[in-house]
């Protein structure tokens, strides 16, 4: 006779800081590579990374109005790209290539805009994701500032 | 319920697709609101008009020491520049600005070519003799090192039309230059021994610049202006040509393909506002004449 069972028992636990930030920086990778190589016509620096950008504005002060523009477009980039994929998904390329995904308190979309507002690089949301990796290594559960205030998670499934 | 794999994957790439779609058209908007933003490791700082301290009104063509030094100052500090030409199109200006223009070429740790095109005379040339390099057109003007400051006596227009001078100054040489009355033999030895001294310093600057000695500078310091092609036999220019030429120059020097970026200083609407206004002030001059570089 035989014992009905589970064959696997999943659990949802945090996933490991070293791969929240390798899918963090996939998903910035394909992000730039699909949307932001668009922008080196009109700011062929910003790609050469921040230094490069601050030296630029240092020197040319008459740029710092494309700069605004640039980093508020590959902002709402990057929130559109986290938000409709972890909300639709659950997890972004990154993430889905590291195992990781994103679980919410509420259904709706709402939740997932509100976690990835942050990335818009503007005041003052900006802040939140100044304050998130001080979130994540001094909480218990390491969630994130944005994660606690869109009652998120990033999870990775664990099977027994 | 689990999304079948074919949906997840038209959601991605829908979402990518939308991302480059949206890349593009943000681009191309930024473009349109900020301009295409140049680059390039040549610097042209362009020097034309009068060269004043302070500008003249809205309708004059002035040079602006201060914006100049800014353009020159921002190029410098900009570590894609290599080198900085200017493009100078000026019959000279006041000695104070002039100097500051050469002070701040002269500081800057980069190469540096002075490319006349029309005239780059009097305190234009001093601007372009303390750069490494001269190029001129064989038909530019140049040279011209030499001070005025010669004005029109107005005193036998106004005695015509009956109008006086009330001379009320404390300190007797206070109202020396003023147009309305004859200059004295001591006030005249007095503005010549200025102009002189302005001179001086005119020449030593240029013969330092060019490292000419005493008599070869004396020789040219006559206020008499060269052509390109004048110039070039008297050292005061180093090569005939134009622009190319220039860049030609900061090529084979530093061994780089050049690519020259305009630094200009823009007006800002309220700078435009401002200088309109200006132009309707009557300005006040407290006293003395008014020296140039000539």
């Amino acid at each position: 006779m035989a014992l009905n069972l589970p064959l696997e028992r999943v659990i949802a636990g945090q996933p490991a800081l070293w791969k929240r930030i390798a899918a963090f920086l996939a998903d910035l990778f394909i992000v730039d590579s699909v949307a932001g190589f668009h922008f080196q016509s009109v700011l062929p620096r910003i790609a050469g990374g921040f230094s490069d950008t601050a030296k630029l504005l240092q020197a040319r002060p008459d740029i710092a109005l494309s700069v605004s523009l640039v980093l508020m477009a590959y902002g709402f980039l990057l929130v559109l790209y986290f938000s409709i994929l972890e909300y639709r998904l659950g997890a972004t390329l990154g993430k889905m290539l590291f195992g990781i995904h994103v679980q919410a308190e509420k259904p709706g979309y709402a939740s997932f805009l509100i976690r990835n507002l942050p990335l818009l690089l503007v005041f003052p949301f900006i802040l939140v994701l100044i304050l998130d990796p001080i979130y994540i290594l001094m909480r218990k559960d390491s969630r994130a500032l944005s994660e606690v205030l869109s009652h998120t998670a990033a999870v990775q499934y664990y099977a027994f | 319920m689990k999304k079948p794999e074919s949906n997840k994957w038209t959601t991605v790439i829908i979402v990518l697709l939308v991302l480059f779609v949206l890349g593009w058209f943000f681009s191309k908007l930024i473009a349109l609101a900020a301009g295409d933003i140049e680059t390039g490791n040549v610097a042209i700082v362009p020097v034309a008009g009068t060269i004043f301290t302070s500008d003249g009104g809205f309708f004059e063509g002035v040079a602006l020491s201060g914006d100049i030094v800014e353009q020159i100052e921002a190029a410098d500090a900009n570590p894609e520049i290599r080198a900085i030409i200017l493009a100078i199109d000026s019959p000279g200006g006041a000695p104070v600005a002039s100097s500051e223009v050469a002070t701040a070429i002269s500081r800057v740790n980069k190469t540096t070519v002075a490319w006349i095109r029309e005239s780059g005379a009097s305190g234009a040339y001093w601007i372009a003799s303390a750069t490494d390099y001269i190029v001129a057109d064989p038909l530019s003007i140049t040279g011209s090192i030499g001070v005025f400051g010669s004005y029109l006596d107005f005193s036998g227009l106004m005695a015509d039309f009956n109008v006086t001078y009330e001379r009320l100054v404390s300190g007797k040489y206070k109202d020396t230059g003023v147009p309305f009355r004859k200059l004295t033999d001591e006030e005249r030895r007095l503005l010549q021994k200025k102009i002189d001294l302005m001179h001086e310093a005119f020449k030593e600057a240029v013969a330092k610049n060019r490292g000419m000695t005493r008599s070869e500078i004396e020789a040219l310091a006559t206020g008499e202006f060269f052509l390109g092609m004048e110039a070039k036999g008297a050292g005061l220019v180093d090569e005939l040509g134009g622009k190319q030429e220039a860049l030609g120059y900061i090529e084979r020097t530093l061994k780089i393909s050049a690519e020259p970026v305009l630094y200009q200083h823009e007006p800002t609407f309220l700078e435009v506002l401002s200088q309109f206004a200006a132009s309707f002030n009557p300005r006040v001059r407290v006293s003395g004449t008014q020296a140039q570089l000539s």
